[in-house]
């Protein structure tokens, strides 16, 4: 019932703030209402509570609640930051609509449908947002064709692959002795394998199709892409990795070809997508390539087989999203404050903006993590078991590339001041009437509460971003429970 | 054979063509129409009313949705869709048609394989033949002619309307398609396949509104908050 009651919560919420979003006060209002409701059912779902729905079974678990409270939490914080960025209220609607798709999808135990729902809330957070944004205003109708192919194509090879799976032909439905595999049935899983990994390297955008996420990280703000790359997508990737554990790992078959195949494109992402991010030099494409980077790692889940791969796999989505989420959320208040996104123009934005500081060093640690670490255990375990030993430590040293595209941030943040980041307001909080000003005919707390807030709009977002942040850090010490 | 069941696979796949053949926007909105208010009725057995009654439902929301985008759009960029060669199929419906019919006789055989497990040869008699039309045959069959037809509108259109119509074939495709082959899908399956056909239906009615959006219609208060240059957000380079 929690995991309904949160979807009931979230879904009408998310189209009421989406439909509203002409209004924009009202969208907020409407929008930042939906998310802590929804924070809170996400709190409280219990392992135990599992009710029928149309036919099938929905229920909660640890993992699930997990995943949702910072998910919840992730779009409540977004949600704030972009109130008081003034951003409008586009992303806030979709993402709560996202959010009720994945928990419904997530609480079924069949893949069929959890692929479906993942597939419409990341239509609706890919596209919807684009409405009224002015900084895409010409790109949009592009932007949205591009953005939507993808998603819809990974949706449909999922659910393609799902159908054969559930079919009298499909692994389900295969007799006898697992010792004496069918050859023709074992081609078939292994081709079946690879179209789910095809489907996860789509919707991740990991290397080398990666294009459409690039574009759609460097166009939109920063607040639209965890609902889109970030937690739809690490849905999409849990539900295919529960497919695999039902369909194709009890039958033991090897698979070693298409294993093989699919940890070549996986140790291409975290190379390249490592390489990528050192390469640029502003706040966009870093957070691009970084989820590329991720998304390589998420995909040897796919490459090995073991007990301990499924478990593993997840552990690292969950973290590898939470905590670019906080990254996400320190570049879109960063970029806010000092109004740049390049690391020359950002010299010595941490001496200036000690909070944001605060919330990037929060991010840094969990995206390199540290031994015992849910984040960095999973790494380690898929990089060991996916891939060849030589092979495996040339991809794990490079899958601590975030330790350069991240550590030389900070090394920038501590130097000389840039021009721009010296004349920027930074985020010093403002108290009393003098520097809030602005209200001399009425002194009275109504007005001068909102008035203090607008003020300090700056510091509270950086605040948010370390809140963010520090979600980030906490799933990625302790995986999805 | 289910004659009624063979009928609406027809009509579904008649309505696909029509939908990512035509070069008249409004058509291509009736074909779509006909194709997505057919599908509900071409599982065997029938769902439940309610689940019945639901799929009907959302796919009318789905083309409401693309009529009032299309509705809603400039006098100009409507003419335009009436007009311009873009919008609708560049091999023209006898060419659409003709690849529709090929994913059937695609279709039928490898639902026959399904079933059996073994190839039928080449001895099978003609009372054999037409014993492949059953429902789950032909239920693939106009799934896979809807895949076929709506996956390059989808991925490849160039135009939001021809994208739209496109998706909406393609989902409605593999929603049949797995229908077909892996046996009538559950009630609550059955929602997430509507929730995903309307999620496809938004998608394509917000691209139509915003492919023709004018310079005025920006409704959102962004980029007000510190000195953000909108210049800098986009880049050309990966």
């Amino acid at each position: 019932m929690s995991v309904l009651l949160l979807a009931a919560l979230a879904l009408p919420g998310g189209i009421a703030t989406t439909l509203l979003v002409r209004r924009g006060s009202l969208a907020f209002g409407v929008g930042l209402a939906t998310a802590v409701a929804t924070l809170v059912a996400a709190i409280s779902i219990n392992a135990a509570d599992v009710v029928p729905l149309a036919g099938s079974l929905i229920g909660g678990s640890d993992g699930l609640r997990g995943l949702a409270v910072a998910w919840a939490a992730s779009t409540l914080l977004f949600g704030v930051i972009d109130l008081l960025l003034d951003d409008g209220p586009t992303v806030l609607g979709p993402a709560l609509v996202g959010l009720a798709f994945g928990a419904i999808g997530l609480g079924v135990p069949d893949p069929g449908i959890g692929i479906a729902l993942m597939t419409a809330g990341g239509l609706l957070t890919a596209v919807v947002p684009l409405v009224g944004r002015i900084e895409v205003r010409e790109a949009a109708p592009r932007l949205g064709l591009r953005t939507l192919r993808p998603v819809l194509a990974a949706g449909l090879i999922g659910l393609l692959v799902v159908t054969w799976g559930a079919s009298p032909v499909g692994p389900l439905g295969a007799t006898g002795p697992l010792d004496q595999l069918d050859p023709g049935l074992e081609r078939a899983m292994g081709l079946a394998l690879l179209g789910m990994a095809i489907a996860v390297t789509i919707r991740l955008g990991a290397i080398p199709l990666h294009i459409w996420a690039a574009r759609y990280v460097e166009a939109m703000p920063a607040s639209a892409v965890p609902p889109m790359l970030g937690w739809g997508a690490a849905a999409f990737v849990i539900v295919a990795l529960g497919w695999v554990d039902v369909t194709i790992a009890p039958l033991g078959a090897p698979l070693g070809t298409e294993r093989s195949v699919i940890a070549l494109l996986a140790a291409t992402s975290i190379v390249l997508g490592g390489v990528a991010a050192i390469l640029h030099d502003d706040l966009d494409h870093i957070l691009a390539y970084a989820i590329v980077q991720d998304a390589g790692v998420a995909l040897l889940a796919f490459a090995a087989s073991g007990s301990t791969v499924t478990p593993a796999g997840r552990d690292w989505i969950v973290a590898a999203v939470a905590v670019k989420s906080g990254l996400a959320a320190w570049a879109l208040v960063t970029r806010a404050t000092f109004g740049v996104a390049h690391r020359a123009e950002l010299r010595g934005w941490m001496r200036r903006a000690p909070i944001l500081g605060l919330a990037f060093t929060l991010v840094i640690v969990g995206a390199v993590g540290l031994p015992t670490f849910a984040g960095f255990e999973a790494r380690s375990t898929l990089i060991g078991l996916a891939l060849p030993g030589p092979v495996a430590v040339v991809v794990l040293i490079a899958a601590f590339a975030p330790l350069i595209f991240l550590g030389r941030l900070i090394i920038d943040g501590l130097g000389a001041m840039s021009d721009h980041v010296r004349s920027a307001p930074g985020v010093q909080l403002a108290f009393g009437w003098a520097t809030t000003g602005g209200w001399e005919g009425d002194r009275s707390l109504w007005r001068a509460v909102p008035v203090t807030l607008w003020a300090n709009r700056l510091p509270l977002a950086a605040g948010a971003a370390v809140l963010v942040a520090a979600v980030g850090l906490s799933v990625a010490i302790g995986g999805m429970g | 054979m289910n004659p009624l069941v063979a009928v609406v696979a027809v009509v579904v796949t008649a309505g696909a063509v029509l939908a990512v053949s035509s070069r008249n926007g409004r058509t291509a909105l009736l074909g779509l129409v006909i194709a997505v208010a057919a599908a509900p009725f071409i599982d065997h057995p029938l769902p439940q009313p309610a689940t019945l009654a639901m799929r009907v439902v959302g796919a009318a929301l789905a083309a409401y949705l693309l009529r009032s985008a299309l509705t809603a759009a400039s006098p100009t960029s409507v003419d335009q869709r009436e007009s311009v060669v873009r919008g609708g199929s560049r091999l023209g419906w006898p060419a659409e048609a003709l690849m529709a019919l090929a994913a059937w006789l695609v279709a039928v055989v490898l639902s026959a394989h399904l079933a059996n497990l073994e190839p039928t040869g080449p001895t099978a008699s003609a009372a054999d033949l037409l014993a492949m039309f059953g429902p789950a045959s032909v239920t693939t069959a106009a799934g896979l002619a809807s895949i076929v037809v709506g996956l390059v509108p989808a991925l490849a259109g160039q135009d939001a309307l021809r994208t739209a119509a496109g998706s909406l074939i393609l989902v409605q495709g593999a929603l049949i398609f797995r229908s077909g082959i892996a046996g009538a899908p559950g009630d609550l399956e059955q929602i997430a396949g509507v929730a995903l056909f309307v999620a496809t239906a938004v998608a394509g009615a917000v691209l139509i509104g915003i492919e023709d959006r004018p310079e005025s219609a920006s409704v959102s208060k962004t980029g007000t908050a510190g000195p953000r240059p909108p210049a800098t957000r986009r880049r050309g380079g990966a």
